[in-house]
């Protein structure tokens, strides 16, 4: 009898132990399908979603609040483009002849100026609306097409994103076509034809610090 | 019609000019039959344009290669050549300032109008410019988008008082098919042959300059005013003035995010035009 109340203790505890591990396999699968499932659109989504959160918050429309908004708004950013490879597609052949410590200077610039160009603009939102029209899938890398609507006139805005180490990120993007990469590619490739790297450091380096 | 049985059978040179000047008179005075014959023969003359225009098959074999295009952009597509590129800095120098010291300053004065009272007269003026949009979409073999624009029209002509609001695009979800000539001629596969910044009407190209005269002449505007330079001129102007108003900022965050503005906004219309001829991201197929 004595033994018998042992061995049903100790079946409970293996109950429990069988549901513990049960319980938190779930919670693992389940985590970790919804990273496998985060596919690029999902990306896109969820940046729009969280930038579009921070805009209609009520306590950082004031003015005074601005900065804040803002930095908020960058912070969302930064984890979902990839700056470095924008950097080195935009500088194109370029890339290949610099040395470490100067694409890293040049990453940090750069990232400045596409965020000026890119973010202010975020300030002007008054509730468009995003459309997301498909994916396209190929190898590691995807395009991810959405309109906004403005007011009656369709924006369409594209994603090129990149998988890396099971993260989509966004490495270019195109406005009504016009894509960041190839604009900055033969922006800067004009530059340095006429003044050299060295030049269009200086000309980035001025232009940022004036933001 | 007894005539024509000669020329058909094979007649002499002399019967079928004659038979020719015969149509020809017929022609005269029928704008509509010219305009309508010259539209059938441009379906006839072009049947892949046609087909890419309304068999998914082939738009979606279209819309592979584009984006196979992005997806390597490693290799560089041409740029736009620019034989007049000091001139055309000159110009842009000039529409620079033009926007800085007269554009921005009344378009600032005029913004105190309530946005969605400018929205109506964007809409007004994109009303009037219908037929435009309409006759390019059927040039270019996009049946549907043509019936788009005459529906829009319609609706918005009514439902919408002048075409002031968009009813069709709200309610209809009938969307602004944006065409006009110069993507015509670039759909047909005419170039850009070269950019041209003009003054005050900005970044151009040849072929798109060519498409703006010509669809100068489906202008109702034009019209309207004809005669009337001063009224033409005041309408143009308040027409800019408008769209200036609801676009505020853009420009001036271009050119400073830009190393060298002038190459960065070629290179951004021609782009842009690109994707236009393309068509197929504003669907977003």
């Amino acid at each position: 009898m004595k033994g018998f109340i042992v061995h049903a203790e100790k079946k409970r505890v293996t109950v429990r132990q069988v549901l513990l591990v049960a319980v938190c396999l779930l919670v693992w699968a389940g985590t970790s399908l919804s990273i496998a499932a985060a596919g690029p659109m999902d990306s896109v989504k969820s940046t729009v979603d969280a930038i579009l959160v921070i805009l209609q918050d009520k306590t950082l429309q004031t003015p005074e609040k601005k900065e804040e908004r803002r930095g908020k708004v960058e912070s969302v950013v930064d984890g979902f483009f990839d700056f470095r490879e924008m950097a080195k597609r935009s500088l194109a052949r370029h890339w290949r002849s610099l040395p470490e410590a100067e694409r890293d200077h040049f990453v940090s610039l750069f990232a400045k100026l596409v965020k000026q160009r890119y973010i202010t603009k975020i300030d002007a939102y008054s509730g468009q609306h995003v459309e997301y029209k498909k994916e396209i899938i190929r190898k590691n890398q995807a395009i991810v097409k959405t309109v906004l609507d403005n007011n009656g006139t369709l924006i369409p805005i594209d994603y090129k994103l990149r998988n890396s180490d099971g993260q989509w990120l966004t490495f270019d993007m195109k406005i009504e076509n016009v894509s960041l990469v190839v604009n900055y590619r033969r922006d800067f490739a004009g530059v340095i034809k006429r003044k050299k790297y060295a030049g269009l450091v200086a000309r980035l380096e001025k232009k940022v610090s004036s933001f | 019609m007894k005539a024509l049985i000669p020329f058909i059978r094979g007649g002499t040179t002399g019967d079928r000019v004659k038979v020719l000047r015969q149509v020809l008179g017929m022609l005269r005075g029928r704008p509509v039959i010219v305009v309508s014959v010259l539209l059938l023969s441009f379906w006839l003359i072009q049947p892949h344009v046609v087909a890419a225009g309304t068999s998914t098959e082939a738009a979606v074999q279209a819309d592979d290669i584009e984006n196979s295009d992005w997806f390597d952009d490693e290799e560089e597509p041409g740029e736009i050549a620019d034989p007049f590129e000091s001139l055309n800095r000159v110009f842009f120098h000039f529409n620079d300032k033009l926007y800085f010291w007269v554009l921005k300053p009344v378009a600032e004065v005029y913004a105190v109008l309530d946005k969605d009272v400018r929205f109506c007269v964007r809409n007004g003026f994109q009303n009037l410019l219908t037929p435009v949009r309409l006759v390019n979409a059927a040039l270019q073999g996009k049946i549907d988008g043509a019936a788009v624009e005459l529906k829009r029209f319609v609706i918005n002509s009514t439902l919408g008082i002048a075409g002031l609001a968009d009813p069709a695009g709200r309610e209809f979800g009938l969307k602004k098919v944006d065409e006009d000539f110069g993507q015509t001629l670039g759909v047909y596969g005419l170039g850009e042959i070269c950019y041209i910044n003009w003054p005050i009407l900005g970044p151009s190209s040849a072929r798109d300059s060519a498409g703006l005269i010509a669809d100068l002449l489906l202008d109702p505007i034009n019209y309207l005013t004809a005669g009337d330079p001063s009224a033409a001129f005041a309408l143009a102007a308040g027409k800019r003035v408008n769209d200036v108003s609801l676009t505020l900022g853009d420009y001036e965050l271009f050119v400073e995010t830009a190393m060298d503005p002038y190459a960065a906004v070629r290179d951004a219309y021609y782009q842009y035009r690109l994707g236009k001829i393309e068509d197929r991201s504003e669907n977003g197929e």
